[in-house]
């Protein structure tokens, strides 16, 4: 298995307000991105305190496919009440951050998202989005008020309906999966798919290439097209994963 | 910023006055012009996004070109030290939301109110501004209860800059048109959708549609109808709510033309001649009611009525009773059947037909249900019952009717009676386990108004949060007529014992007493704790224990003592006697008395002087004393005290 991450400034932001965290190794690992928001300061803060949540829990994830994912639950909430904890002694409003994350334990591999982070895989050489945005524009392209394509220039693509630090209650999506085989998992933040395609992305993942020079190459496309947000990409590869 | 702060060496802050996501606002002293100003000034957060700042500046520069009594003047735009400010016309009032709030208005003062609104909006598209954001949050009402509409394009700097992920700023989406909804660029048309919203308000007391998040709403502006206006206020004329429903059609080509056509609309609803306008038929009611299509009905006098889709007839219940162009329709079918019925001859029969499968709507406002329903279906009518909530009116009244008193439908029609269900309830959210500024928040987002806390102490609910709620969750109830009283825990009143060990018995009591605890003492040998400290405790550190537990500790006494055997001598003396004598033999006895009890520890006969050893052994403070005997004598005793065997070791 090979694992690297990136993040990247981008072109625009003179801050990076992202984070990333892999541990582990073939047998178990975590995988995760986070996006700050909150302008000055806050968004850095609040991905952080995500990041370093799951570095501290990671030592105790459990085992069993039930267990990881009360798991993940559980220091979601820890991480939204600090947040939370501190938007309020530092009279900051909308702070806050997505969370993407996937994490592996012998054949489980369990997938959660809270805002318009992605968490994608390519299998059999077809890309898959794994996760759906929780963002306006994405409940408004469930219910076919939108194509990608306008969801992709909608002036309102930031508007994201759920974050951790939003509300006391914050509820991830979660996919408990039982070996699925993957090839290759990505896990992102919206500044890589503001501007790379699902195609785009899913060319990138089938070069039979290291993780390292995939991510290397994902951020770089992402800038060339405008670099307008900060970028960031985990990528876990299952190099010796054998196909039947 | 703090009132007396000054901004450009030149605006005295006085006063906060409002705040939003993005910027407060601030009531402040222009010291060159000598005027009250009021100074918008965007958060810092926001201040070190570059493009956001160029639009911002750039937005509020345009409207400073806009000159007009109902446009909040736009006196100067600025930035210092990474403070981004507009200086404003200060209008001493309230916004139009406060005062939608406050007072009823009637249709006549909505109407004026709109009046002044469009005019505004008029001049700013006549100025090629659009303003995007109407929404009676930026309106004023001064004091002479003038509007003045503000924030001319700020919203495109606040929606299009922030890539930034934001939770909160969708914008106003009670008023957003469905293509701001969709993200397309907005227009005048989209001002207008917007300013029929604004009049959807003014007229019937609410926002035309309502959801649980912004997400739901903007959704129904894509997809809903709203609630007709005049099945919320029935005093609206049709030709009113004709004209708030073109303004809020779905697509902007189905809106009026301009604002000036919407004002003129608007204007002459009341007219004698627009008494009797029907429904105005909607374009948004093409997709839902394809089954229903028949032969187009377009009323000739209107010039600006939808064209785009195939216009339909509306659904059955909605249909208007006695439409001008019905009438048209109904004179042509006479025609024919004049023709006809000339031949068969008994015109006149018709004619009494037509007016006998008629009846007169009754005024049924104000009755209860009952006598409403007998009323109207002693008239011919089919009563169609809906209930909605009302503050005003008793449960079981009817609100309104459609179709209105002195109608004359055909009998058999459908008449819509809107009963009050009573005082609008809602289920008693579950607040338990919250915290008290979580659980009064929902609570006051509820309506509850009349909250009460009472504390208590909890080993199980967090110190803060809410153990327990007075109205059972699930529950139905009016929020204006309920009292909650939350219990909020004060947290554990336990005690989390500390580690005393290594402390002093008087320092152990002083914790204590601090802690409301009774204190033991019990003693103990220790071979490693030092005399007079703490060596264990019981219960154990860590505990958590309930003022008034007895905190037993075991205070060490030091290394236990024990007996000590000491070896001692005595010489008996036995004096030599010549040598040719017999050698005298005396008897020697040895006693002790110690830690063992009493010992006979030797018993000899000696012809000379023998040196004997005798052990004492002598337990802690006692003395161990041993006798010797000569021939039934004592001659010597020997006491050791427990102190000088120590010694001796």
């Amino acid at each position: 298995m090979e694992l690297a991450f990136r993040t990247d400034r981008g072109q625009v932001r003179t801050q990076n307000e992202d984070a990333v965290l892999i541990l582990g190794d073939a047998f178990s690992g975590i995988a995760l991105v986070a996006d700050g928001m909150g302008g000055h300061a806050a968004g850095e803060v609040a991905s952080q305190i995500v990041i370093e949540e799951f570095r501290r829990a990671f030592p105790s994830l459990p085992s069993t496919p039930v267990d990881i994912e009360q798991w993940f639950r559980h220091h979601i909430h820890l991480a939204n009440e600090q947040v939370l904890q501190f938007a309020k002694q530092s009279n900051l409003v909308m702070m806050g951050t997505t969370v993407a994350a996937v994490c592996w334990n012998g054949e489980t591999v369990v997938i959660v998202h809270i805002g318009d982070s992605r968490v994608y895989a390519l299998q059999a050489n077809e890309l898959r989005r794994l996760t759906e945005d929780h963002s306006y524009v994405n409940v408004l392209k469930q219910l076919g008020e939108l194509t990608e394509e306008e969801m992709r220039v909608h002036p309102k693509r930031n508007v994201i309906t759920r974050a951790i630090g939003s509300s006391e209650q914050v509820e991830p999506d979660v996919q408990v999966l039982a070996d699925p085989e993957f090839d290759v998992i990505l896990i992102c933040t919206d500044g890589l798919t503001t501007h790379l395609t699902d195609g785009a992305i899913q060319h990138v993942l089938q070069q039979a290439v290291s993780a390292d020079q995939k991510a290397d190459q994902l951020i770089a496309e992402a800038n060339q097209l405008g670099g307008s947000d900060n970028i960031t990409v985990a990528l876990v590869q299952f190099t010796d994963r054998k196909r039947g | 910023m703090r009132s007396g702060e000054r901004i450009n060496d030149r605006y005295r802050i006085e006063q906060q006055i409002g705040s939003g996501g993005m910027a407060n606002v601030y009531r402040a002293h222009d010291e060159i012009l000598n005027r009250t100003v009021a100074i918008k000034v965007l958060r810092s957060e926001f201040s070190h996004n570059e493009q956001f700042i160029r639009r911002f500046e750039r937005e509020a520069h345009a409207a400073t070109s806009l000159n007009h009594p109902n446009i909040v003047a736009i006196y100067d735009v600025g930035d210092e030290d990474d403070l981004y400010y507009i200086v404003m016309e200060h209008v001493d009032g309230v916004t139009l939301k406060q005062y939608l709030q406050e007072e009823y208005i009637s249709v006549d003062e909505a109407l004026r109110i709109m009046g002044q609104i469009c005019d505004a909006i008029d001049h700013a598209h006549a100025n090629r501004i659009i303003h995007r954001d109407i929404k009676p949050q930026n309106m004023m009402i001064d004091q002479h209860g003038n509007v003045k509409v503000t924030d001319f394009g700020i919203a495109v700097a606040m929606s299009n800059a922030t890539l930034t992920h934001t939770m909160s700023v969708l914008g106003s989406v009670h008023y957003f048109s469905p293509e701001q909804a969709r993200g397309k660029f907005a227009d005048e048309k989209s001002d207008i959708y917007s300013l029929g919203a604004v009049l959807y308000e003014l007229l019937t007391g609410r926002v035309p549609f309502i959801g649980e998040t912004p997400v739901a709403v903007a959704l129904q502006h894509l997809q809903d109808d709203p609630i007709r206006p005049m099945d919320l206020n029935p005093n609206i004329p049709q030709a009113l709510e004709n004209c708030v429903m073109q303004a809020l059609s779905k697509s902007p080509g189905a809106r009026h033309a301009s604002v000036a056509a919407f004002k003129k609309d608007c204007m002459t609803a009341l007219s004698r001649e627009r008494a009797n306008e029907p429904r105005r038929l909607s374009a948004n009611q093409d997709e839902f009611d394809q089954t229903l299509v028949m032969a187009p009905v377009v009323p000739e006098e209107k010039q600006d009525v939808p064209v785009t889709p195939p216009p339909v007839t509306p659904p059955k219940e909605q249909e208007p009773e006695e439409v001008p162009v019905k009438k048209k329709k109904r004179k042509w079918w006479i025609w024919i059947l004049l023709i006809v019925l000339l031949i068969g001859g008994s015109i006149a029969a018709y004619v009494v037909a037509d007016e006998m499968s008629r009846s007169v709507v009754p005024d049924v406002v104000g009755m209860s249900i009952g006598d409403a329903t007998t009323e109207l279906e002693a008239s011919g009518f089919v009563v169609e019952v809906t209930e909605r909530a009302s503050d005003d009116i008793a449960e079981g009244e009817v609100i309104s009717q459609n179709p209105q008193e002195g109608r004359k439908p055909k009998r058999g029609t459908t008449v819509t009676i809107v009963v009050s269900a009573g005082k609008e309830t809602v289920e008693m959210p579950n607040v338990e386990g919250l915290s008290q500024t979580a659980a009064e928040r929902m609570l006051k987002d509820l309506a509850f108004s009349d909250l009460e806390i009472t504390t208590e102490a909890s080993e199980t609910v967090n110190s803060g949060d809410v153990i327990s709620q007075s109205v059972d969750p699930g529950e139905e109830v009016v929020p204006s007529e309920v009292t909650v009283t939350l219990v909020v825990s004060t947290g554990s009143n336990k005690v989390e014992l500390s580690n005393l060990a290594g402390y002093t018995f008087d320092e152990a009591s002083i914790y204590a007493e601090q802690n409301k605890l009774k204190i033991v003492k019990r003693d103990e040998f220790s071979t490693s704790v030092p005399k007079g400290q703490i060596i264990r405790q019981l219960p154990t550190a860590g505990t958590a224990v309930d003022p008034g537990t007895e905190l037993t500790v075991i205070v060490s006494e030091g290394v236990e003592p024990t007996d000590i055997s000491i070896e001692r001598e005595v010489t008996v003396e036995v004096e030599q006697p010549d040598k040719d004598k017999k050698p005298k033999t005396v008897e020697v006895v040895i006693r002790t008395v110690d830690a063992r009890g009493e010992i006979e520890v030797l018993r000899d006969q000696i012809t000379e002087t023998t040196t004997y050893s005798y052990t004492l052994v002598i337990a802690p403070d006692e003395v161990g004393t041993a006798t010797i005997e000569v021939d039934g004598e004592i001659v010597r005793t020997d006491s050791v005290t427990y102190a000088q065997a120590e010694e001796a070791q």
